[in-house]
């Protein structure tokens, strides 16, 4: 049996310039990568992570998937049917089947309705007559955890956690079976989060729900899903489970990023930083491997010649020439200390 | 020791924030700027609306006799050359200049969003053909575009009316356009487009409610600017055909006896006076309520 | 002499805001001082104050506050809620600094990098070409290569961790007594977050400079911070040094803040753990602890009158009948 979702050498490329701009500029090629030669799959009732430090495409990638932005190479399927290439209307029947939550949990309601109508959407847009919108908006508040007084407030009066869980209902609407999560706790408060997640993780339960969840929070994503990607100017640097790549990351900016997350634990305060530097622009992708220009182990190789994404263990993929086969051996080669997670 | 328990309905029972219903309304009326533009703009509206029950006399109604009396109890503002009841005219004129202001400015407000929309959320092509569009008409100068269109239709309320809304459409169309575009990529639109809403739907049911307040803020500062390109037109002697009255025909039938009788003048020029400065004051004091920048949360 | 000691001592600061339903009663007897040459971490959930806070320090709160009569806000041996308007003037910026959350907004985008540090130094005598030899030695020390020619660079010709580099270079231009950053990093990746955390440390060595770091990042202020204090709703629930409090919290909110932080729950887990119940009405305010009505320890106590604050020993206080107790 096929997975809910398969995308297989998805890339997306944005124009830079306009025709004459980019004729004036002498450009050979004014588009720039945002997602490339991305793979993976979702199952029924998994949850994966992509994670990367903004700039790394995870979110045109989210939204590449819900026919927001237009992939130009590649495959998505879901449910073996092909998505890219589909014309905006034939795109409507796929929007049952994934919703997706932005970032900003107040700012992606729409300012001036009332909770009532934000979730009884759905129904008039796909024209659905045989559910009463009103009853259904209360089946849901209900589903997320709010009580009946809450579908006659604005968005600006609710807090961040209730406005995501509004948000987590009207996904929910339309009966889908694949949940986009982009930053699903970005600007809540650490208790507030704990909540969101515990009701996501209830609802993937109960209704079987997959979700790809779209972060940079690494300690959030550990509890979360199942399966990680991990991404970097636009291509998956390493994927793996959740747990294999907690534990042993192949990829030195898996290791960079885990190495970044400060320890709520003053005895363990670090000294060294472990990656310096920013994420180099689209526009000039750095030769060789792309993550040379920030890694503190480059060799000779790295600055000539791309890195295959290889299988390293197996289900554990990356893209370097020299991959961490080991904590133990990292050490041994005298590379940086692990972190203790 | 753990004494918190995994669960997921915490906080969502809390209540919610909320503003009395009329909260606008009281914010408004707390600036006592706001208070006497909404004052002046109801006092300007209920004369007009009721000008023929506040009419002393028919304002047609001539009394050669009483030719450029002064003020009295039996004419409160005097009259005119033909004896003429100035108050009742200018009642009248009220009538007239709301009339032209209210459908010109209304019309322009449905024109403007519809093409600002448009122009906004469609295609970059429609965008730049629409702009061209706005930026010729707005090349042209108010009056003169004015006096070149009734001299080739000839002068009458429906000129004027067209006229207006040919030239003030472009700029709500402009503004439309701007909030459209910096609203399009907000991420409620982007989440609406995603739950499978399509342009039509976006346009009218979520971009329209976000747009309207702000331009209706406009709208009541541009009335005062239409009513006196009204009264200008009129004093030319190419708005509004007599006897119709029209504060601009008020104050050119009084422009010729200005030394001997200014009353006439004085008259037609208070009402034009008190409408700028109550539109004025309402759309900034309705400015202040609704610029959410302005408004503080505590 | 404790004053001399601390660079900031705040003593029994309340205040509160008239608003349409009532007096909001923000912040509620907050005392807190800062040791020179230390940082203190503020920690806190939205709604717990921490903004009301800060503004009150500069003097910078909204028209319709009030402030209490018994507060003092002591900087230098001098009371803040004294002073005149060039005092003021004098301390904003000059003495006391600020780092901002988003470091976009926190620069002027259309004058360039240089112009505006050079124009922090205006009360200084120094030729147009002095201040610009400060202004790049600045932007060296804070980790932005090649800084002199980048001088003449705007804004948004600088990424976002370098811009906020360059909002911490400004804030140490004059040399401030006292350095406030309100959540600098939040705006930023991990990785970037990571070296302006690091970046602070080294600074901290080299400026004699005493921090107040607001965050609600519990590993970064276990990472930076000498002495921590809670916020809560508008008091602070508790206060000692970064040990005490990572280790041996004694409120139960500390503790339960704690134990929410997905960072530090060690084995994997679905469901995570979280603290029910929502932050009171400030303005209508329970009669008893504040934290009671979401408190799984409280007993009679709670609920009859608000504790004052315990000492738990040494510097570590909390604002809990359980320490009185104990």
């Amino acid at each position: 049996m096929p997975d809910l979702l398969e995308v297989e050498h998805l890339r997306v490329r944005f124009r830079t310039a306009g025709l004459v701009q980019a004729l004036l500029k002498g450009l050979d090629d004014p588009f720039i990568d945002a997602v490339m030669d991305v793979s993976f799959s979702l199952a029924k009732g998994e949850t994966f992570g992509l994670v990367g430090e903004s700039g790394s495409g995870k979110t045109t990638l989210g939204r590449a998937i819900i026919g927001l932005v237009q992939a130009q190479e590649g495959s998505i399927k879901f449910e073996g049917k092909e998505l890219v290439g589909l014309k905006d209307s034939q795109y409507q029947e796929v929007r049952r089947n994934i919703a997706m939550m932005f970032q900003d949990p107040i700012a992606s309601l729409s300012p001036r309705k009332k909770v009532r109508s934000q979730i009884a959407e759905p129904f008039k847009i796909h024209n659905i007559k045989d559910k009463d919108p009103d009853q259904e908006a209360r089946r849901l508040l209900k589903l997320v955890g709010l009580h009946e007084g809450f579908l006659e407030a604005y968005p600006h009066q609710l807090s961040g956690g209730q406005a995501r869980r509004v948000g987590v209902a009207r996904a929910l609407s339309l009966d889908p079976k694949v949940i986009i999560a982009d930053e699903p706790t970005a600007g809540l408060d650490v208790s507030v989060q704990g909540e969101i997640l515990n009701l996501m993780n209830r609802l993937q339960r109960e209704l079987g729900l997959s979700y790809l969840i779209i972060t940079h929070n690494l300690p959030v994503v550990r509890h979360v899903s199942d399966r990680l990607a991990i991404m970097y100017l636009g291509r998956f640097v390493e994927t793996g489970t959740t747990t294999e790549i907690f534990e042993k990351p192949a990829h030195p900016y898996t290791l960079g990023l885990l190495a970044a997350v400060p320890e709520p634990d003053p005895d363990k305060r670090r000294d060294k930083l472990e990656l310096e530097g920013e994420i180099p622009s689209l526009m000039s992708r750095p030769k060789g491997c792309e993550f040379h220009t920030r890694c503190p182990f480059a060799q000779e190789k790295c600055l000539s010649e791309a890195p295959v994404y290889k299988e390293v263990a197996p289900g554990h993929f990356a893209s370097c020439h020299f991959p961490f086969p080991d904590p133990a051996d990292a050490k041994a080669v005298g590379r940086h200390a692990m972190p203790e997670t | 020791m753990t004494t918190t328990t995994p669960e997921d309905t915490a906080g969502a029972d809390a209540p919610i924030k909320r503003e009395p219903r009329l909260a606008w309304l009281w914010q408004l009326l707390r600036n006592p700027l706001g208070a006497l533009g909404l004052f002046l703009v109801l006092l300007i509206v209920i004369s007009a609306l009721g000008a023929d029950v506040f009419s002393p006399y028919d304002y047609k109604a001539l009394d050669v006799k009483n030719r450029l009396a002064g003020p009295s109890w039996a004419h409160l503002l005097g009259t005119d050359n033909l004896g003429r009841d100035t108050f009742s005219r200018i009642l009248h004129g009220g009538q007239v200049a709301l009339y032209v202001a209210l459908v010109s400015i209304g019309v322009s407000l449905v024109l403007g969003l519809a093409l600002g929309m448009l122009a906004g959320y469609g295609p970059r092509w429609l965008d730049n053909i629409l702009l061209l569009c706005f930026d010729s008409v707005r090349a042209f100068p108010v009056i003169m575009f004015a006096l070149a269109v009734i001299t080739v239709v000839g002068p009458s309320l429906e000129t004027i009316i067209g006229v207006v809304i040919m030239t003030t459409t472009p700029g709500y169309a402009r503004i439309a356009r701007n909030a459209t575009l910096s609203l399009k990529n907000n991420e409620f639109i982007l989440a609406e487009r995603s739950l499978g809403a399509r342009g039509k739907r976006i346009m009218i049911s979520h971009l329209l409610p976000n747009l309207i307040a702000p331009l209706l803020i406009l709208c009541s500062m541009d009335i005062p600017v239409v009513i006196t390109i009204e009264a200008g037109l009129s004093f030319l002697g190419l708005g509004v055909k007599p006897p119709t009255p029209s504060w601009g025909s008020i104050l050119y039938d009084g422009y010729s006896f200005i030394r001997n009788t200014p009353w006439i003048v004085i008259a037609g020029g208070i009402p034009l006076i008190i409408t700028t400065l109550g539109f004025t004051f309402l759309g900034e004091s309705l400015r202040d309520v609704f610029d959410p920048k302005m408004k503080k949360d505590r | 002499m404790s004053t001399s000691e601390n660079v900031l001592d705040v003593r029994d600061l309340s205040v509160s805001f008239n608003t349409a339903r009532g007096s909001l009663r923000a912040l509620r007897h907050i005392d807190l001082k800062v040791p020179q040459n230390k940082i203190v971490g503020i920690v806190g959930e939205s709604g717990c104050g921490k903004s009301t806070l800060i503004n009150s320090l500069l003097r910078l709160l909204a028209p319709n506050a009030v402030v209490d009569d018994n507060s003092e806000i002591i900087f230098e041996g001098e009371d803040v809620m004294e002073m005149g308007k060039s005092d003021l003037q004098g301390l904003r910026g000059q003495r006391i600094s600020m780092i901002f959350q988003d470091p976009m907004t926190a620069l002027n985008p259309v004058i360039s990098i240089g112009a505006q540090m050079s124009d922090i130094l205006y009360r200084q005598k120094l030729t147009k070409a002095q201040k610009r030899e400060r202004a790049a030695a600045m932007l060296a020390q804070v980790g932005i290569p090649d800084s002199v020619r980048r001088l003449d660079d705007y804004p948004h010709q600088f990424s976002g961790g370098m811009r906020q580099r360059i909002c911490i270079a400004m804030a140490l231009m004059m040399n401030p007594s006292l350095l406030i950053a309100d959540e600098p990093t939040t705006a930023l990746d991990v990785t970037l977050e990571a070296q302006i955390i690091h970046l602070m440390k080294e600074l901290r060595e080299d400026f004699e400079c005493s921090m107040l770091f607001v965050s609600h990042n519990l590993g970064l202020i276990a990472e930076l911070c000498d002495e921590v204090i809670v916020m809560y709703a508008g008091e602070v629930v508790e206060q000692g040094n970064v040990h005490d409090l990572f280790h041996r919290a004694q409120h139960p909110y500390t503790q339960m803040l704690l134990e929410c932080d997905p960072a530090r729950i060690s084995e994997t887990r679905k469901d995570l753990p979280t603290i029910s119940g929502s932050v009171p009405d400030l303005v209508d305010l329970p009669q008893g602890c504040i934290f009671s009505p979401r408190c799984p320890k409280r007993y009679e106590p709670c609920n009859e009158s608000p504790p004052g604050t315990f000492e738990v020993g040494g510097q570590h206080s909390a604002r809990c009948f359980k320490v009185r107790d104990a």
